[in-house]
């Protein structure tokens, strides 16, 4: 059986996967065929029959762990009393941490808003394993709002999280106290102290970096630093990767031998300090991964059996998806035990090569060719720079920047003044590579969009890279074709926007504001009405958190870039109000835009004359348009009928910019936030306006969509985009009333989340993400 | 799924080393790495008629020589070996041949089956037999062993009637000065009708003996006779 136990990991993948995923049946044909395809290889009807057996085992015992995961609380409670089972995440004036309820074997999630600064520090010092009782109120978490979206309440759903309970301080009653836990309670408490040093002792812009490094705590990072690292293809090297763990056994080991401690102890030892290692190091799936793989290997290395490579990392996949079969949907997951088996089976063709130079670089290659399908497929992107940058920083990084971290934070344990000397160094070098960073990061990065992918495109992409793998492998010069399938593979992925003969138009939830795309077929052209924005009370400094509530960034983008959408042809900002533009700077950095088109009014206020300003500068264009002026592509048309040719000076809102647009025999008018002097004003210039679809002014509120109006234009159908119980009370019952009784069919943000609106072969369709 | 052993070094075959062909791919390996990268597989360029190995493809000065002569030119069209002979190779087919061990033929199977579906297709095996005592004292003919793994069934057409002494401890003037006839062809069914007959044989040295089974063949109406041999040396 020697090099044949990845037959147990294959079998309790699909097993997880039929039992887990959504795509059951596919799933299941693909499993089948696989299995005939390893009886084949193994010429045995004996082995088609165990994989179909183990599979069906492991397929039970992921619905009976799935089953199990279900909460015992109601939405009815206000008090909860249990222990901290983690490190608390401070990020401005929010605390929040993981609670283990007594009695009950369930966990929430504890978000916790500080409103006084001096208590801070006793949230600091809050340890884990601390019992706390806590009052405040308890929600079920958000569900995602956006298609394509992030789901958050799934990734509770996956650590057996079903509610988030809110305290503020001050205004609940909250006690905490210590108490002495057990072993694991124990080493959380070191890793907690551990974090709070390198807090204490590490100069600012290498704390969360050495957090990363030391603990696998990412919170702390710089959000412009993480999203460079994100996007750029080198996060990995702030997650404790098996590299990590690999450099960590490695010195230690070679410490014990050197102390005279002979190889089987010193294995002994390093077998038992590894998993401790885990735990201090946050756990992740990366983290456990290696050192699983690394215990059976020094465990066999101890007790003379030959271990095959491919079996031991079957193995470590096999225990931890029996421990928790959720991982197998683990990006972490799924990237380490994939490029971990690349490497492993490539052995033979890194053999080939002569020199260590050439071996470490097509480590690299290896890496990011085999990466690439699941990179694109959750992430959408793919940086083209992410090669050369991994190739230059992942020595820098294991090399350098690693063992320094690690000596730098046991030296401060003894002598802070000297290493303190050291950190200000380190932290100077740091610094250099972040900004260079940070500075790609924002001029492109050669970061192609590929939007959405299939599972089915994801299974082939695999299934040629294994096959040019092998070949290349042969020497055979078939390879290069089996390359050339995947390549196009890509190029198909990235054309796929282009190829969508669909007419969308999609309002984007994004909270209070507007946000509306337009794709014409093909995307011969794509609009953006508006990009969001939430407006922020003003904070003190310490409140502030490391990422503001930002739509562009957290929503528009992201949904810009799952539909592989790299271009966009015009920017409307319908009116100089936050809600409307606020989300669009990010949009404009990110993305490639054509054209900014801005109401023709007076600029009055310092933010949008800042806003324009860094349009500017990005190069972009910006058109001042008011009524008259008009566009068509192939047989759709577009034409403005806000602001007047010679503003009245009115407000803002009525400024607005106002586009009725004819597609596909269906007009719409998109409003911004016009109001009722506006809305008279058109009824009157306009006699024979009609539209079909009304998206409804100002969020709904009662200074828009008037009866006359609405009578005048006869809408079928109205768009409300508006926040889940915002502030403003918004849409106002006045308007529901008013459209209810002319019969226009209403559809809300706040309600419905965001609303999709596609033509296909001659036929209107509507899909809202929440189904009310 | 039992273990697999190299049949030339008994090294276990699902060793230390893993690879992407053992994971993914249906092939039977029967040999390690390190013994496998010991054969020298010929490919072109090399000689049109021996498959000699050439800086380009054309005929080799031995096969100009053998068109000239008058007695044996046009009697092979082709020969095809697997491999260069060389001490590795030497070493293998001894163990096979004279050592009795038969399993190692396996190893020459794939690359067999190969060469005979790229370059003889349509052509009808005819392994080079044995003489009787030579038969009764090895136990079993190595070329007919070898013409079992080809995807069609070969053909016994000719019988050894001289027992000659050992070839490979004669020199190549004692092998190209003997002009007997050693094979007599044997069919059942008459004469052939212009089939393109493939020799197999274990070694092309200078090509004598598969010209001299080639004689009988092409006599009794065979078309063309070309060879397909394991070793060329």
């Amino acid at each position: 059986m020697r090099g044949h136990y990845y037959l147990l990991a294959v079998a309790a993948g699909f097993g997880v996967a039929i039992a887990l995923s959504s795509h059951e049946l596919c799933l299941t044909v693909l499993a089948v065929s696989v299995f005939v395809y390893l009886s084949y290889k193994y010429r045995s009807k004996l082995t088609f029959g165990l994989l179909i057996l183990v599979t069906f085992g492991v397929f039970l015992w992921a619905l009976f762990y799935d089953g199990r995961n279900e909460t015992v609380l109601s939405d009815e409670i206000d008090i909860v009393q249990g222990n901290v089972t983690d490190v608390p995440v401070l990020d401005g004036d929010r605390v929040s941490f993981l609670l283990q309820l007594q009695e009950r074997k369930e966990r929430i999630r504890v978000s916790v808003r500080v409103t006084e600064e001096e208590a801070l520090s006793s949230f600091r010092n809050l340890k884990p394993g601390s019992e706390c009782i806590i009052e405040g109120e308890i929600q079920p978490p958000l569900d995602a709002r956006n298609f394509n979206a992030f789901n958050y309440r799934e990734y509770l759903y996956e650590q057996h999280v079903h509610w988030t309970f809110h305290h503020v301080q001050g205004e609940n009653d909250m006690s905490c106290h210590a108490v002495s836990g057990t072993v694991s309670s124990f080493l959380k408490q070191w890793r907690h102290s551990g974090i709070r040093m390198i807090e204490e002792v590490f100069p600012q812009e290498l704390q969360g970096l050495a957090q990363a490094m030391l603990f696998g705590e990412r919170s702390n990072i710089e959000s412009d630093t993480l999203d460079a690292y994100q996007d750029l293809g080198i996060i990995h090297l702030l997650a404790i990767s098996g590299l990590h763990v690999g450099i960590v056994s490695g010195v230690f080991f070679f410490l014990l031998i050197r102390m005279g401690i002979s190889r089987e102890r010193a294995s002994e030892i390093l077998m038992f300090v590894l998993p401790v290692y885990a735990l201090l190091a946050g756990a992740a799936p990366s983290v456990l991964r290696a050192v699983l793989m690394s215990c059976f290997v020094l465990f066999c290395f101890r007790f003379r059996f030959r271990l095959h490579p491919v079996d031991g990392l079957s193995f470590a996949f096999f225990a931890l998806l029996m421990y928790n079969p959720y991982l197998l949907f683990h990006v972490g997951f799924q990237l380490s035990f994939t490029i971990s088996t690349a490497l492993i089976c490539s052995a033979t063709i890194f053999k080939r090569l002569k020199t260590r130079l050439r071996q470490f670089l097509m480590v690299s290659i290896l890496a990011q060719v085999i990466s690439f399908p699941l990179i694109v497929y959750h992430f959408h992107t793919y940086s083209l720079i992410s090669l050369p940058l991994n190739i230059f920083y992942v020595p820098v990084i294991s090399i350098l920047i690693l063992p320094m971290v690690w000596i730098l934070f046991f030296l401060s344990m003894l002598s802070p003044f000297i290493s303190s000397i050291w950190l200000f160094f380190l932290e100077k070098a740091i610094r250099v590579f972040h900004t260079f960073f940070t500075f790609i990061h924002q001029n492109h990065g050669g970061i192609l969009t590929f939007g959405q992918a299939s599972g089915y495109w994801v299974f082939f992409s695999f299934l040629f890279i294994l096959l040019a793998l092998m070949l290349f492998e042969k020497k055979q010069k078939t390879a290069a074709l089996a390359a050339a399938l995947v390549l196009m593979l890509a190029v198909y992925q990235y054309m796929t926007p282009y190829l969508d003969g669909r007419l969308r138009v999609t309002f984007i939830d994004v909270g209070q504001g507007d946000s509306i795309l337009i794709e014409l077929p093909y995307k011969r052209a794509v609009y953006l009405i508006d990009g969001g924005g939430t407006v922020m009370f003003p904070q003190e400094s310490w409140q502030e958190q490391r990422r503001e509530p930002d739509p562009g960034r957290q929503t528009v983008v992201p949904y810009l870039q799952s539909l592989g959408i790299k271009r966009l042809d015009k920017v409307i900002v319908t009116h100089g109000d936050y809600d409307h533009y606020g989300g669009l700077e990010v949009v404009i950095e990110k993305m490639n835009v054509d054209l900014v088109l801005y109401p023709r009014v007076p600029i009055e206020k310092p933010g949008v004359e800042t806003f324009l300003r860094n349009v500017i500068d990005q190069g972009t264009r910006i058109e001042f348009v008011h009524e008259g002026m008009q566009w068509t592509v192939d047989e759709h048309a577009f034409r403005i009928l806000n602001p007047e040719q010679e503003s009245r000076g009115l407000s803002d809102n009525e400024d607005s910019i106002v586009i009725d647009a004819n597609v596909y025999g269906k007009k719409w008018l998109f409003t911004g936030d016009l109001e009722e002097e506006g809305e008279k004003r058109l009824v009157q210039d306009y006699p024979e306006l009609r539209t079909d679809i009304l998206k409804a002014g100002h969020h709904g509120s009662q200074s828009s969509t008037t009866a006359p109006f609405v009578q005048h234009i006869q809408p079928e159908v109205s768009i409300i985009s508006a926040g889940e119980n915002n502030r403003f009370n918004h849409p106002h019952p006045d308007v529901i009333d008013t459209l209810e009784r002319e019969n226009v069919h209403i559809f809300r943000t706040d309600r419905q989340g965001a609303i999709r609106f596609y033509h296909h072969e001659q036929e209107w369709y509507v899909e809202t993400m929440i189904s009310d | 799924m039992k273990q697999n052993y190299c049949l030339r070094c008994l090294e276990p075959l699902e060793g230390a080393q893993a690879s992407w062909t053992a994971l993914l791919s249906c092939e039977k390996k029967n040999l390690c790495e390190s013994c496998s990268d010991k054969f020298h597989r010929l490919a072109p360029p090399w000689c049109l008629h021996c498959a000699r190995p050439l800086s380009c493809t054309e005929s080799c000065g031995d096969c100009e020589r053998w068109a000239k002569t008058r007695h044996w030119s046009g009697l092979l069209t082709r020969n095809i070996s697997l491999f260069s002979y060389n001490d590795f190779l030497q070493e293998l087919i001894s163990t096979y041949k004279y050592r009795g061990d038969i399993a190692l033929a396996e190893v020459f199977k794939e690359p067999l089956r190969n060469f005979y579906q790229q370059y003889f297709t349509g052509t009808t095996p005819v392994p080079v037999p044995l003489s009787k005592e030579r038969l009764q004292e090895r136990g079993f003919n190595q070329a007919e062993v070898i013409a079992e793994f080809l995807p069609v069934s070969y053909k016994p057409l000719l019988v050894r009637d001289i027992h000659e002494k050992k070839q490979s401890k004669g020199s190549r003037q004692d092998r190209l000065r003997g002009h007997v006839r050693p094979f007599v062809f044997n069919n059942h069914t008459g004469p052939l009708t212009g089939q393109h007959i493939l020799l197999i044989d274990d070694i092309y040295t200078t090509g004598t003996t598969l010209r001299k089974a080639a004689l009988p063949l092409l006599e009794n109406g065979a078309g063309r006779v070309s060879s397909l041999t394991i070793a060329r040396s």
